[in-house]
């Protein structure tokens, strides 16, 4: 059928949008003023009383709150915007608000744009107020300023995720059918697919000796979490970013975040269009909608259900005694739920029936991942550097010490394979040598060429690390681990070396070493540790605490003894200050 | 005109139009009348564009309604049940509306409020449901579309806002061009009103014809006799329903009115006299020769 040409002179989507600002302005007003009595409200009280202190030990530490008031703006913003979403679609959940709707000489998307515009903006609104505010007050002579450029660039992502999160929860308005389902489904979701996810993960974790899954995928299950990750991340990370490993938003983020709002927004604009309008009033307007939501539902439910009842998880057979009922109830709650009767038990008991066999077959699959992944040892040469004992451990990239680290992981693979704790009756939990100090465990993190982290996790005391002895003194041994105590051992800029050690006696005395002292120290340590054989794992050890530009510890077997008499000629620093 | 080509659409199993053909021509009252659940009110959501058809197609002035803001402009639905925003009252509601409808005419509005006894200021929500009515209607009036659909209109008010809107419908037609389509449940409404009456039953149109064909064919005759004539003697006459009462006989005929009162006359009576019969009658008698079971239908 053809289209007509228009020779009307009004323009109602424009109508619609004013008309909808204007509707939802009181509501957008009341939270603004609540939300200005936090901020600045708040904490313009705080900043007051420090009118006559204005040094800089006394200063309001704005940086320091910078980031948790941004979250509450941001939060309210959300919330508020969430408000407008149920209330400018409040006609796709009843039928007389539907038919005047529907009936109006506009197009589905003109509809859908003009009102889900109309409550980004009511959010907008409220977070750019009480936001410019909390920014403003960086400019008063008592509180301690924020660099302009981290003030910009946290409101224009904050902008970019409150467009993110509107689009997103506009996916669960359109496929609603009522405002209490509506929710009833954002929240499902949002609670679910991480708890879920992170279920599964530790599944993985457990089912095979060694592995370290990343939990920090997790932040993918949601948009929610992705938000609340990277805008955390970014809000503390403006000076923090140089010593903690915060992953910075970076314009790739952006644009990414951009194009998956955009992405969202199609997906509304098609499903809108084919809503169906008498849907309205009715639990959910697509059928796949609660066919989902029962399936993430009764999954979680059957999993609470489970461990409420055995406190065990995927591993016990105990936990599928009650695993099953507890899906299967879920699943018929929830139908009962959406349509308000006790109609849809038989579809409901399949879905919950899909979500068991679903559940079984990831349980399989991450087990038989798991197993599969327990024996694996990344060839060295694929490995591009390594980190043996956590992540933020020194950083291995030469390829001898690279195939060092390999080997003493295949011979923990071999070991295990022989039986490791809890699959052998005659096994000997092994205390951690002294000379390791708190490496109590062996955290391998591979970065591998082709870009990839393999991480695996392997607790000391669990291994049969006789065996390993000779390759960890040897690791030990290596110029990039001794080089690591450099950093330790060198002052900051008028500073000096701060040692804590019991020596002479077993009370912990403090030294203050120059810089000089401090690479004598180190230099006479790192010749004993060449000279050292594995003899070093049976000794005692001082513990020392250096803490110079960086801070390390460092077990000084007793066998090292120009180290040991370096020390005890050391005279100690007796200051209450210190 | 409005046009539908086996349009169908259904709500899960239930087909509420079933291959439904419509054709409203301009500038008529067109009256749908039907028994609840009959498929009126969806085939109004359906040219209104508020439902899309499952099946078939419908055209106004040979394009789609569906998505179509510019044919949606000239088209006012006005359901059985209307909504107004929360607190809003008429002149918010007619701002809004003169923002949608490039054809709202805000002196007609004006003199309608002269007409209808509704304040202007007070809260719609707070109304009664004949004020409420009455509010739809004069917004519905002053938005002047091409096509009016009205689905119960008449439901809520009294009988003089009853004659008003009447009134207000005729002219609107005769002055402004306007077609009206209205959906009742009740025949009685239309009768003195509609140019055009289709009855729809579980989704089929069943009977439509311009009203003043159908009442001129069918005529309700009273004739009381001395003494009852023979069977034969009304042999040629099509009569579609006969009740006898003492000497006193009723019957449905179809034809011409001075010929059947000829035909009877000849009979010697002791008076005769033709009745118009009421729109429902003539929709019972119709229905009931094509083999209906009027009563379900017209509920």
């Amino acid at each position: 059928m053809t289209s007509k040409t228009s020779s009307v002179k009004i323009n109602p989507a424009r109508k619609m949008l004013r008309f909808t600002l204007k509707k939802q302005t009181p509501i957008t007003l009341l939270v603004t003023a609540f939300t200005l009595v936090f901020c600045p409200g708040a904490v313009l009280r705080e900043v007051l009383d420090r009118m006559d202190y204005v040094s800089d030990n006394l200063r309001y530490d704005l940086p320091l709150f910078f980031p948790g008031i941004t979250a509450g703006v941001f939060i309210i913003a959300v919330a508020l915007t969430f408000l407008l979403l149920l209330t400018n679609f409040g006609f796709l959940f009843s039928k007389r608000a539907g038919d005047m709707f529907h009936a109006l000489p506009l197009t589905r998307n003109e509809l859908l744009f003009t009102r889900v515009i109309a409550a980004f903006i009511g959010g907008l609104f409220t977070m750019t107020l009480a936001y410019g505010s909390l920014a403003a007050m960086s400019l008063l002579p008592m509180v301690t300023p924020l660099p302009v450029i981290h003030i910009i660039t946290t409101y224009l992502i904050m902008v970019l995720f409150l467009a993110f999160l509107t689009a997103f929860m506009l996916i669960f308005v359109v496929t609603g059918g009522g405002a209490f389902d509506t929710i009833l489904a954002i929240g499902a979701v949002n609670a679910a697919l991480p708890a879920l996810g992170a279920v599964f993960i530790s599944f993985f974790e457990n089912s095979a000796h060694g592995l370290d899954a990343a939990y920090d995928g997790l932040i993918y299950t949601t948009p929610f979490a992705y938000t609340v990750y990277k805008l955390a991340c970014h809000a503390e990370g403006w000076e923090a970013s140089n010593v903690l490993n915060i992953e910075r938003f970076t314009i790739v983020s952006a644009l990414l975040v951009l194009a998956f709002t955009v992405l969202m927004l199609w997906i509304c604009s098609r499903l809108f269009r084919v809503r169906k309008s008498e849907t309205a009033g009715e639990a959910y307007s697509f059928k796949f909608v609660p066919a989902v939501l029962s399936v993430l539902i009764s999954v979680a439910g059957g999993y609470l259900i489970g461990l409420i009842m055995t406190s065990n998880g995927f591993e016990s057979g105990d936990f599928w005694l009650f695993f099953l009922p507890g899906a299967l109830l879920s699943a018929v709650a929830f139908g009962a739920i959406s349509t308000r009767a006790f109609k849809t038990v038989k579809g409901s008991l399949i879905k919950g029936g899909i979500a068991v066999a679903l559940t079984i077959t990831i349980v399989l699959s991450v087990g038989f991942a798991a197993s599969v992944a327990e024996d694996k040892v990344p060839a060295a040469e694929s490995v591009k550097s390594v980190r043996p004992f956590g992540h933020y451990s020194v950083e291995f990239t030469e390829p001898e010490d690279i195939a060092l680290i390999t080997q003493i992981h295949t011979t923990i693979v071999e070991n295990n394979n022989e039986g490791y704790p809890g699959s052998t009756e005659d096994y000997q939990y092994e205390e951690v040598p002294k000379v390791l100090g708190n490496i109590d465990d062996m955290r391998l993190t591979y970065t591998l060429k082709n870009g990839r982290e393999m991480r695996r996790n392997y607790w000391y005391s669990e291994l049969k690390a006789k065996n390993l002895r000779k390759d960890l003194l040897a690791l030990m041994q290596t110029d990039a681990f001794l080089a690591d105590y450099d950093a330790a051992a060198s002052h900051k800029i008028n500073g000096h070396i701060r040692l804590h050690a019991a020596v002479k006696t077993e009370t912990e005395s403090n030294y203050l070493l120059t810089n000089k002292q401090g690479k004598e120290l180190v230099a006479l340590f790192k010749k004993e540790m060449l000279e050292a054989d594995v003899s070093v794992f049976e000794e005692e050890c001082l513990d020392l605490y250096l803490e110079g530009a960086e801070y390390r510890r460092m077990c000084v077997p007793k066998s090292f003894e120009e180290t040991v008499a370096y020390i005890e000629a050391l005279e100690p620093f007796e200051s209450e200050e210190y | 005109m409005i046009k539908t080509v086996d349009l169908v659409k259904r709500f899960g199993d239930k087909c509420a139009l079933d291959a439904l053909n419509v054709e409203i021509y301009d500038g008529c009252i067109y009256g749908l009348v039907g028994s609840n659940g009959s498929g009126k009110s969806t085939l109004l959501r359906i040219f209104s564009g508020v439902y899309y058809p499952d099946g078939g197609t419908v055209s106004v002035d040979g394009y789609s309604v569906w998505n179509n803001p510019e044919v949606k402009g000239q088209i006012f639905y006005l359901p059985d049940s209307p909504h107004f925003f929360k607190n809003a009252n008429l002149n918010e509601m007619a701002d809004f509306y003169s923002g949608m409808y490039a054809t709202f005419d805000r002196s007609e509005f004006d003199r309608l409020t002269t007409i209808f006894p509704i304040s202007r200021t007070s809260k719609i929500d707070n109304m009664s449901k004949g004020m409420q009515r009455q509010a739809a209607l004069m917004l519905a009036m002053a938005a002047r579309p091409k096509y009016l659909l009205l689905d119960e209109a008449f439901d809520g008010l009294d009988p003089v806002m009853r004659n008003v809107l009447k009134s207000l419908l005729i002219s609107g037609i005769e002055g402004g061009g306007m077609t009206a389509v209205i959906a009742s449940h009740n025949l009685r409404e239309l009768e003195d009103l509609c140019d055009h009456v289709a009855l729809i039953h579980e989704g089929h149109i069943i009977f439509s014809d311009e009203l003043e064909a159908v009442r001129g064919g069918i005529h309700k005759v009273q004739a009381a006799f001395k003494e009852m004539p023979p069977h034969i003697s009304f042999e040629g006459m099509q009569i579609l329903k006969c009740e006898k009462t003492g000497s006193l006989m009723q019957m449905i005929i179809r034809g011409e009115e001075e010929e059947i009162l000829a035909r009877i006359n000849d009979l010697d009576p002791i008076f005769v006299e033709a009745i118009e019969p009421t729109l429902e009658e003539i929709f019972i008698y119709e229905m009931e020769a094509e083999g209906y079971d009027v009563k379900n239908i017209l509920g």
